[in-house]
């Protein structure tokens, strides 16, 4: 069976796919791909269904090889590179946002990224792993999925099963302006705004916020003033979702990330909406970061705006077929 | 019963706070009116399950919380507004008399010096012996209040007034999985190794997450568990024959429970 082999993980690569929806009542985190928009035009590049798993990695430094010859892509990331080093020792660099095709053979290396901390790549391939509640997704804090739910490291093997036909190439038409840093994430106030006073709210709105080092796939701390409670950090605990900014005690907030606990007893000022996430997750530490608040209504419509942005990134100049695979991402 | 109040939580989250005290800060609900109110949670996300099959489409999880239940949906199908005029109909419909399911299991737990290295501060600071410790906590029926932090873990409420204490000062870094440990009015079992502050009073054989078992998780929230004693070396059988595929964990009854 054809195999890939982790040369140098980097600091952080996992395996992940869309994660697990709907077990959150059991304790059992959604997971998955921090950035869903890098995770299917990853897919999407190389001929695979949107939610398939691949490799995702923090700050670079992965390194990688596999005996047969595959299609990759690299995404999450307008200005990151793959470089593609032949047997012979010849090296090539291919951009993010294109069907790259290796032999068998051939090392790859993701450098880190000007613009990203994070980037998604995929292969013409299945990741031969169980899948547990449906995703083969890691979560490190959880020891759940992926490989022995842990974080890959030098040296792992995992057989893969690379798909029967050789993918067609392509290329995602527009991803500089898609993947480009925002200067501010959107949110929407609540479930717990009413425990903060107006001006507690209005800081939070008023602050640039720096992003710490204090960031994994769970959370994200941030640094700034303090947001002070009107009684206590304290609730009764509550069910949380992905991008949910969390006060506790000390008044620095914490913004949830994909492997975040299922619920929790800390007030909830605001939740980043999801058209936002995936450039949240792809925000660099001590990047510093402005909230904008929109109503509940209003991100909805955004996030339904941001998928058709991304679909419009799936068009196929070259094969109408493409057209109805991007069309069949949910 | 107070009336429920819509909260947003992003566009993909919706969070009905039962309390409906919450925004005007009058306080927490005592204990009685916080459990009434997290069964009526739990009824609630009955209630939707079984009408998203037909109507409501688009919720793609239900969590229940402490007296509150977080939907969460897809944007893309459905708007906070819809899934707010579906449930409030439903909310209508709740009924505190609807038979709410219920399992109650039978735990077994050493409680054996070395499976609790807290056992003797725990009996210390609650003024009791480490016998009467072990009588009290496994003469206390205990609800699984809600699920959460692991995969999983259930926080048990219900235990009894004279062993609460508060979480240890200093949490420890590693409480291997498997570890019964108290604090206020709960009880959780570890799933997993984890860091942790509760106080460890026992060892329970059987883990509560196992992603090779065909349902991985055990326990779920609503569940009524009893502890009973058992010596070291019944444990480890326990354990063994788990680990073998001998033994079988079920529940030791299913029924409906009101209130």
């Amino acid at each position: 069976m054809a195999e890939l082999t982790i040369l140098s993980s980097g600091p952080c690569t996992t395996i992940q796919d869309h994660g697990r929806t709907g077990f959150q009542a059991f304790g059992v985190p959604e997971g998955g791909a921090q950035d869903y928009d890098a995770l299917v035009t990853a897919n999407w590049l190389v001929g695979n269904a949107a939610h398939a798993g691949g490799l995702e990695c923090y700050g670079g430094g992965l390194e990688f090889t596999a005996d047969c010859s595959l299609a990759i892509a690299l995404s999450g990331t307008a200005r990151g590179s793959l470089n593609v080093t032949a047997a012979d020792g010849a090296v090539a660099e291919h951009g993010a946002g294109r069907t790259v095709f290796i032999r068998a053979g051939d090392r790859i290396s993701l450098a880190p990224m000007r613009d990203s901390n994070l980037a998604f790549i995929s292969l013409s391939a299945e990741i031969d792993l169980p899948r547990i509640y449906g995703s083969q997704s890691t979560s490190v804090n959880a020891r759940l999925g992926g490989l022995d739910g842990r974080r890959l490291a030098d040296g792992d093997l995992r057989p893969l099963i690379p798909v029967k036909d050789r993918p067609a190439p392509r290329i995602l038409s527009d991803c500089a302006a898609f993947f480009a840093c925002p200067e501010r994430l959107r949110v929407v106030l609540g479930p717990q705004d009413y425990a903060f006073d107006s001006q507690q709210t209005e800081r939070l709105l008023d602050t640039n916020w720096t992003l710490t080092s204090k960031m994994d796939r769970m959370g994200v701390r941030l640094k700034g003033p303090q947001i002070l409670h009107k009684h206590s950090a304290d609730i009764l605990s509550d069910g949380i979702v992905k991008g949910a900014i969390q006060v506790p005690g000390d008044g620095q907030p914490i913004i949830m990330m994909a492997d975040h606990q299922t619920t929790g007893g800390y007030t909830k000022i605001a939740c980043v909406i999801s058209a936002d996430l995936g450039a949240l997750a792809r925000l660099h530490p001590n990047r510093t970061v402005r909230f904008q608040a929109v109503t509940q209504q209003e991100a909805e419509a955004l996030a339904r705006q941001h998928a058709g942005i991304r679909r419009s990134l799936m068009v196929s100049h070259t094969q109408h077929s493409d057209r109805q695979q991007a069309g069949s991402e949910k | 019963m107070t009336k429920p109040v819509w909260f947003p939580a992003g566009d993909r989250g919706l969070l009905l706070d039962l309390t409906g005290y919450a925004a005007q800060l009058d306080g927490l609900p005592p204990p009685k009116i916080r459990q009434t109110l997290t069964r009526q949670a739990r009824r609630l996300g009955t209630l939707i399950k079984a009408e998203h099959k037909q109507t409501v489409t688009g919720i793609t999880d239900i969590v229940p919380g402490l007296a509150s239940l977080l939907i969460h949906y897809d944007p893309a199908r459905t708007s906070a507004q819809t899934i707010k005029s579906s449930v409030s109909l439903l909310l209508d419909r709740l009924d505190e008399n609807i038979p709410l399911p219920t399992r109650h299991w039978y735990l077994p737990v050493c409680y054996d010096d070395a499976a609790a290295p807290d056992l003797g501060d725990v009996s210390a600071r609650c003024g009791l012996s480490p016998q009467e410790v072990i009588d009290i906590h496994c003469s206390t029926e205990l609800e699984v209040a809600i699920m959460g932090f692991l995969p999983g873990l259930a926080y048990m409420t219900g235990l009894d007034s004279r062993l609460n204490l508060p979480r240890r000062s200093e949490p420890r870094i590693a409480v291997p999985s498997g570890s019964v440990a108290i604090a206020m009015d709960q009880t959780v079992i570890y799933p997993l190794d984890s860091p942790g502050g509760w106080n460890l009073i026992g060892l329970m054989p059987v883990p509560l997450f196992d992603s090779q078992r065909g349902e991985p998780v055990l326990l779920k929230a609503g569940d009524r568990i009893s502890f009973y004693a058992v010596s070291r070396s019944d444990y480890d059988q326990i354990a063994a024959a788990y680990k073998d595929g001998r033994l079988a964990v079920q529940p030791t009854q299913e029924t409906a429970e009101n209130g």
